[in-house]
């Protein structure tokens, strides 16, 4: 970052520090002042806590892998527990033939459809999942399953391509790292006091069932398993929830997945679609 | 703008009333100043919306200077910020210099800036750590 981006960055949270103070002096007293403690707790969780999270931690979190996804404020997210090795194309058929939809991108177009599924209470089964950051970017793909009746319960699974030639602590080598979590209710952040969904501290229920429903959809799926690969993390994830693991860390090998079979067998558009770009990046026989 | 437009067409003798030093010459010299402040607060919002980063930064230090002289002002309590005065103004200053200090606003200003380096074999995807 320029050193000019870098000090309006700083002094942007220091005047939202100030703003928010304003904001909150104006507010306490009698009448219809005390309805702008609205106005200041939106300014101190979507604005200057956010501002400040990234500050910090830009400061004192390191930027390369250590397990954990970062949300956007620079926390540390969800624990990576999951590795995958293959092909995008067969992931994404894997994943569909085990039952999970992908997720949308966040844009305002989705955004708009989250707002209007929700006032409607109609389900969204391709909502958008909040970004997370690996590798200093965010996912490439989510997939999601939705609980049936609940809004606030869903599973979810992130997935990052990992860096060309880039292997796990302890030289493995995987194609792509992802980080699933099961959704339990709706709440508020520890750490930035927005709305946000808690999760199952489990993580490793969550990560058993991605591998149980992807090998069950897809019988020639090999999965090794590292084990006690993050042991220590028992830790919080970003929204403050606490995560607890026995440390393993499967990897699913969707190499055997037969992309083109499965595309012309069911005709699926999306994955002929997937078929074409996996085509163009294996050796013909 | 909006303020520019009012100065320049208010009636007379409103104008009177409001018992400004200078009278209506000096409404439209405050209308012009107020208008050519807005036209080019104006043009820089555009040149920030098509990504350039210059008027990214131009804008900021505009906010900046905003938000010092009402805080050195709250401070020697020559003009305190408040609902009746400029808190309003104030808030929205902070508002575009958060939006604009981003992260995400300062990768929209200086994508293309510089060429990403290719991988061999991956001809769309950016090089990554």
């Amino acid at each position: 970052m320029d050193i000019v981006d870098g000090l309006l960055f700083g002094f942007a949270g220091l005047s939202t520090i100030w703003l928010a103070y304003l904001v909150f002096k104006a507010s306490i007293r009698p009448g219809w002042p005390l309805l702008l403690l609205i106005v200041f707790w939106v300014l101190l969780t979507y604005l200057l806590l956010p501002r400040l999270h990234r500050i910090m931690t830009g400061v004192y979190v390191p930027g390369y892998f250590i397990g954990r996804a970062r949300t956007s404020d620079g926390l540390l997210g969800d624990p990576v527990n999951l590795a995958l090795r293959g092909h995008e194309a067969q992931i994404h058929t894997a994943m569909t033939r085990a039952g999970w939809i992908r997720a949308d991108d966040l844009s305002l177009r989705t955004g708009l459809r989250i707002f209007r599924s929700t006032l409607s209470r109609r389900s969204y089964h391709e909502a958008p999942v909040s970004p997370l950051h690996l590798f200093d970017r965010q996912q490439d793909f989510a997939y999601q399953q939705e609980v049936a009746g609940s809004p606030s319960k869903r599973h979810h699974v992130r997935f990052w391509r990992c860096p060309e030639g880039w292997m796990l602590p302890g030289g493995y080598s995987v194609d792509w790292l992802a980080a699933g979590t099961y959704d339990k209710s709706v709440g508020l952040s520890l750490f930035t006091l927005q709305v946000t969904h808690k999760i199952e501290e489990d993580t490793d229920i969550e990560r058993d069932y991605i591998v149980e429903t992807a090998k069950k959809g897809s019988p020639e799926i090999e999965v090794d398993v590292i084990e006690n690969f993050s042991t220590g993390y028992h830790s919080r994830n970003g929204g403050g929830d606490l995560i607890i693991t026995d440390g393993n860390l499967p990897i699913i090998d969707v190499r055997y997945v037969d992309v083109q079979k499965i595309a012309k067998d069911w005709g699926s558009w999306e994955l002929r679609c997937s078929c074409s770009s996996y085509r163009s990046s294996t050796p013909s026989n | 703008m909006g303020i520019a437009l009012f100065l320049f067409f208010l009636p007379i003798q409103y104008a009177q009333q409001l018992n400004i030093e200078g009278g209506r010459p000096a409404l439209i010299i405050g209308g012009s100043v107020v208008a050519f402040i807005s036209l080019i607060d104006i043009g820089l919002a555009v040149a920030v919306f098509t990504g350039r980063n210059w008027a990214r930064i131009l804008l900021m230090l505009s906010c900046v200077l905003t938000t010092t002289t009402a805080f050195i002002g709250n401070a020697n309590r020559s003009e305190a910020v408040t609902l009746a005065t400029s808190l309003p103004t104030v808030g929205l200053s902070i508002m575009v210099l958060l939006a604009l200090s981003s992260n995400r606003a300062r990768q929209y200003a200086v994508r293309g800036r510089h060429t990403p380096k290719r991988i061999a074999g991956r001809p769309y995807e950016q090089a990554a750590i």
